[in-house]
């Protein structure tokens, strides 16, 4: 739990103060593919509404974003299975391509892809970090 | 089944309050609270800016940093014995066309510059600690020793948003410091911007420096005339296209800065 604050609270200062990649985004949609728990919308509505206001942005745009892309995330769980690369790789890049035309941000392909890269990696330390059914499930061949 | 309605409504919930949150701040009624939030967490976010710029930028003691210093201030002596020079001689013609600009300029920190690649790409717009409790509006434009920076674009309380001119959605008329030929500036997401809009038969060459038309308004509201924009590196001049085009960089390096200036006033 600590873990996943402390990740949270350096990943918003980050994104509000020295990079347009939309970290918390990524962080919250790689929580999401491994827990698949519901508390995480209370805590991207509460993320979003600090970056909104770290980043002049209308309070609740973040909020809303977040908790319909989170949404749809689960909506998918409950037809594929979404602890994949493959999904999360298609999942950051298509979110991320949302949210910089929403927060009208420039070179969205680019940042996208890096953004989906960025996904992609700490996907797979999470999964390192995580349990062995996670990574045989992710596509790990363990011996 | 029973699972899926369950996250259905805290989805719905959190959904609709967020968007209530969102009506009511687009109307400004979130605008106070907002701005004492911002009071209380901005702190951290420029350590972390700080820090970051910190490390990133080059050494203030490097021989480029200084060079680059050097011709900031030969562009600025250049622009205003230039503009001296069409003053004075506007006041043998009779005192035609004189114009005294008293400014009245904010100090305002950066506390927030997000950028694509920290510290390589250029940032994309700025979070200055100066709000309308000091006088800033939307519309005011931000320079550094006379170099045009951008335009505020946001504010509250006690920050704003200052959008670069190098930014997509940012666009200005301007004029060249030679021959007066004017134009359209935009931003291009990247350190350059384009020159358009420059006509056929006017002369406009590299190395060409442009300036602000100016757009003030009665409330003081606007870009100023002659701020520096940049220097023009390329032109592309076709007899077929019905204007001439051009790219321009600006002197200033965004990464670097720490402080700005506000224009509030005349």
């Amino acid at each position: 739990m600590w873990f996943f604050v402390i990740s949270i609270l350096i990943l918003m200062l980050l994104q509000t103060s020295v990079t347009t990649l939309p970290l918390v985004l990524l962080f919250f949609l790689n929580t999401e593919v491994l827990s698949k728990k519901t508390w995480i919308f209370p805590i991207s509505f509460l993320a979003g509404l600090v970056l909104d206001v770290l980043l002049l942005n209308p309070l609740g745009k973040t909020s809303l974003f977040l908790v319909i892309f989170l949404f749809i995330i689960l909506l998918y769980d409950k037809k594929f299975d979404i602890k994949t690369f493959h999904f999360v790789f298609l999942a950051s890049f298509i979110g991320s391509l949302i949210y910089f035309v929403a927060f009208q941000v420039s070179n969205i392909l680019t940042q996208a892809l890096i953004s989906a890269i960025i996904a992609i990696l700490s996907f797979w330390i999470l999964i390192r970090l995580n349990r062995i059914d996670t990574k045989r499930k992710a596509g790990f061949n363990e011996t | 089944m029973a699972k899926k309605e369950n996250f259905t409504s805290i989805f719905l919930f959190f959904a609709i309050f967020a968007l209530i949150i969102f009506t009511l701040s687009k109307f400004g009624f979130l605008s106070f609270p907002a701005s004492i939030l911002q009071k209380a967490l901005s702190p951290f976010a420029g350590s972390v800016y700080s820090a970051f710029n910190f490390f990133s930028s080059p050494s203030k003691d490097s021989t480029i940093s200084k060079i680059k210093e050097e011709n900031r201030e030969l562009v600025k002596k250049i622009v205003s014995q230039s503009v001296l020079q069409k003053e004075n001689s506007a006041l043998h013609d009779q005192f035609a066309t004189t114009s005294i600009r008293s400014k009245i300029l904010l100090p305002a920190k950066i506390i927030a510059a997000p950028s694509f690649i920290p510290g390589i790409s250029s940032p994309q717009n700025f979070i200055i600690d100066k709000g309308t409790s000091d006088s800033v509006r939307v519309g005011n434009a931000v320079i550094y020793k006379d170099n045009l920076v951008g335009k505020v674009t946001e504010a509250n309380l006690y920050f704003s948003k200052v959008t670069l001119l190098t930014d997509p959605s940012f666009s200005l008329t301007v004029k060249t410091l030679r021959t007066r030929s004017s134009g359209v500036v935009k931003g291009k997401g990247e350190k350059q911007m384009i020159l358009d809009n420059v006509l056929q038969s006017d002369d406009i060459k590299v190395s060409d420096i442009i300036l602000t038309t100016g757009d003030q308004d009665i409330k003081g509201l606007g870009l100023p005339p002659d701020l520096i924009v940049g220097k023009l590196i390329s032109v592309n001049k076709k007899p077929s296209n019905l204007f001439q085009k051009g790219e321009v960089v600006s002197f200033l390096d965004f990464l670097s800065l720490s402080t700005v200036f506000v224009v509030t006033g005349y």
